[in-house]
């Protein structure tokens, strides 16, 4: 009996330290924590945060009138306040961001953050990321990306195609590439999809859902070619770990919450509905909940899983860190306290010399290249100042019956004009009249209108006229008594000039940007909309490029 | 606003303009000059103000303002001089003047 009550003694303790090793590794999972370590309220609602692998740099995007993005360093205290310049004055909601947040994707666009602003990496007009999904390479050089016709494309950062391959007939709802970038994956909401990154081949794919309404999330865990997959649109969600031959790692697993947003660390899973961050191991237990004051709108955590930053529907960011066993007091950084870097700073002055109050109205001014004559227009009269602002002379020709357009002033005084319909070019010095072309004499009949541009070159010697009216089209040269030289007739409409410093070349731009030489032969074009002119005085590299060009270039008449 | 070299590669990629602007038609200056670009923001119909860009460095550095809309500008292709005309029938002429940078 004795000995029966014994082995019932052993056997309950047994038990016993069963519980308490159970209990130990409970409370072990329980403590596990995320601690608020600052609070920053910025001036609007926040749209969008990320977080930079070290966890030091948080990016925030606000959107009120225009959009700001600031780059925070929360243990620097320091805010940089950046405009995103010029495209977007309206909303602008970034689709994701490079790790160390120098890359943003939004709509079809690769943003680059630099110190001064937010600009749209450029690339011949061309958009850059061809789907509606997309992602970047851990190390920042190449995006997969999505789109609605279930095409699957990996991209360079310069906006070059590695490859595309369509794995679907339906659109794609998300796409992943692992930390060492072997593998792509993406998922339609029906199936998902591994690709060998190298050349975009399909190694495999697995069902996940029979239903058209579920949409499909996918994110490797850092480090591992484990893919976790999450599937919303149905209550209650699901969420599954596919390993790297597509076998169930964990099988999909239901939620007790909705599902907006994925993101996964090394080995945790960190998933947003609208107001709450849930925090899962891989066997989707639960083990921490970030609550947001009012709606989380954005989130993203390190790859360690760390540090997690929160972007609300309020003006706050919550960055929250890891394994701080004390609840720490909550800094609050705000654009008060903080140190802000509104870039540009301010370098160079322009000191006022003189003004001057004119009888008329001046509509147009022009200043000779060496700044001794100033040159207003005021309707059909011509006025000219000195560089102290003295009045030296006027004119109102009686030939010009249009408004007067003031094309330049040159160094010696004379002043070339149009009108406002472009029918006249003038040249007047001193108040005399020294040449007048009428374009009815050019063309041979009474336009209505035609100087679509005119530029004199600095010399006075060349006139370079651009002709868009009645039918005719064209840009052509003429040396300072009007005479032709050469006529370039394009294919559009003729549009803006521009002739360089040393005459040696001519700029046109009509859709097409176009190098001419001197003679009029063609050096390139580009497809390249927008105004075109000259730099004065290239810059020294450029301009030795530019001697060399000369050396075997014909002058004018040449 | 993008910078093209005669063999018509990018010397400076075009970067963003807090403006909407034009290289003017007609005459031998306009807002361009070496080193800056001079431009009234149009998006802004009251503006009494010019922006002045180095291009070279991308940012604006400074700032001009006049009593008046602004209805024309011009500067020298040096840089150095920089005229205006406004709607109360007023010219400036405003002259560089290199500050130590802070």
């Amino acid at each position: 009996m004795r000995r029966k009550t014994a082995a019932i003694t052993v056997v309950v303790i047994i038990i016993a330290a069963l519980f308490a090793i159970l209990l130990a590794g409970s409370s072990v999972r329980i403590q596990e924590s995320w601690n608020p370590v600052y609070e920053i309220r910025l001036e609007s609602n926040i749209r969008y945060v990320a977080i930079s692998q070290d966890g030091k740099r948080i990016l925030a995007v606000t959107h009120f009138l225009n959009t700001t993005v600031f780059v925070i360093q929360p243990y620097e205290e320091t805010i940089l306040k950046l405009k995103v310049t010029p495209y977007h004055w309206h909303d602008f909601t970034p689709e994701t961001t490079s790790k160390d947040l120098r890359y943003i994707i939004e709509g079809s666009f690769i943003y680059e953050v630099s110190e001064k602003w937010v600009a749209r990496l450029w690339y011949e007009n061309k958009h850059v990321v061809p789907g509606h999904v997309a992602k970047f390479s851990s190390d920042g050089r190449f995006i997969v990306s999505g789109d609605s016709s279930g095409w699957v494309y990996l991209i360079g950062i310069n906006g070059t195609e590695v490859w595309r391959r369509r794995v679907s007939s339906s659109s794609i709802d998300d796409v992943a590439i692992s930390d060492d970038c072997r593998y792509v994956a993406a998922t339609d909401g029906f199936f998902v999809y591994l690709l060998n990154s190298r050349d975009g081949n399909v190694l495999w794919e697995r069902k996940i859902s029979g239903e058209s309404w579920q949409d499909g999330h996918l994110s490797f865990f850092s480090n591992t070619h484990l893919l976790c997959i999450g599937l919303s649109g149905y209550f209650p969600p699901l969420i599954g770990i596919l390993d790297i031959n597509g076998d169930w790692w964990l099988k999909q697993t239901k939620l007790t919450h909705h599902l907006i947003q994925i993101k996964t660390s090394k080995d945790l899973i960190f998933i947003a509905d609208k107001e709450k961050v849930y925090v899962y191991n891989m066997r989707m237990e639960p083990l921490y909940t970030f609550e947001a004051k009012i709606k989380v709108n954005s989130f993203d955590c390190t790859p360690d899983g760390n540090c997690v930053v929160i972007g609300s529907e309020e003006m706050s960011v919550y960055l929250f860190e890891k394994g701080v066993k004390r609840q720490p007091t909550v800094k609050t950084l705000t654009l008060y306290n903080a140190k802000i870097i509104t870039p540009p700073l301010k370098r160079v002055e322009w000191r006022l010399l003189w003004e001057k109050r004119m009888q008329e109205y001046v509509r147009y001014v022009v200043i000779s290249p060496n700044a001794e004559y100033i040159v207003g227009s005021s309707y059909s009269k011509l006025i000219v100042l000195a560089k102290n602002g003295s009045k030296l002379w006027d004119a109102d020709p009686p030939q010009i019956v249009d408004d007067i357009v003031p094309i330049s002033v040159l160094d010696d005084g004379t002043c070339w004009i149009t009108t406002l319909r472009g029918l006249d070019v003038v040249g007047i010095k001193e108040g005399k009249v020294i040449c007048h072309v009428e374009l009815k004499d050019l063309l041979g009949y009474f336009p209505s209108y035609g100087i679509e541009d005119v530029k004199i070159s600095r010399d006075g010697k060349y006139i370079l006229m651009s002709i868009n009216g009645d039918g005719v089209r064209f840009y052509s040269l003429h040396n300072n008594k009007f005479y032709e030289l050469w006529k370039w007739e394009p294919v559009g409409s003729a549009t803006q000039a521009a002739l360089s410093d040393d005459n040696s070349y001519v700029l046109i731009s009509n859709g097409v940007v176009t190098l001419l030489r001197s003679n009029g032969s063609l050096v390139w074009e580009r497809r390249l909309a927008g105004y075109i002119t000259f730099i004065p005085f290239y810059m020294p590299h450029i301009f030795r490029k530019y001697q060399q060009h000369r050396s075997g270039c014909p002058r004018f008449g040449g | 606003m993008g910078v093209l070299d005669l063999e018509g590669k990018w010397v400076v990629k075009p970067f963003p303009l807090d403006a909407v602007f034009t290289f003017r038609r007609y005459g031998l200056s306009n807002g361009l000059s070496k080193d800056f670009l001079f431009i009234q923001d149009p998006l802004e119909s009251n503006s009494n103000k010019v922006y002045v860009y180095d291009w070279n460095d991308q940012e604006i550095i400074s700032e001009i303002v006049v009593k008046g809309k602004i209805r024309d500008l011009a500067a020298t292709p040096d840089g150095k001089y920089l005229v205006v005309c406004d709607d109360l029938f007023r010219v400036y002429l405003f002259e560089r003047r290199d500050a130590c940078v802070s």
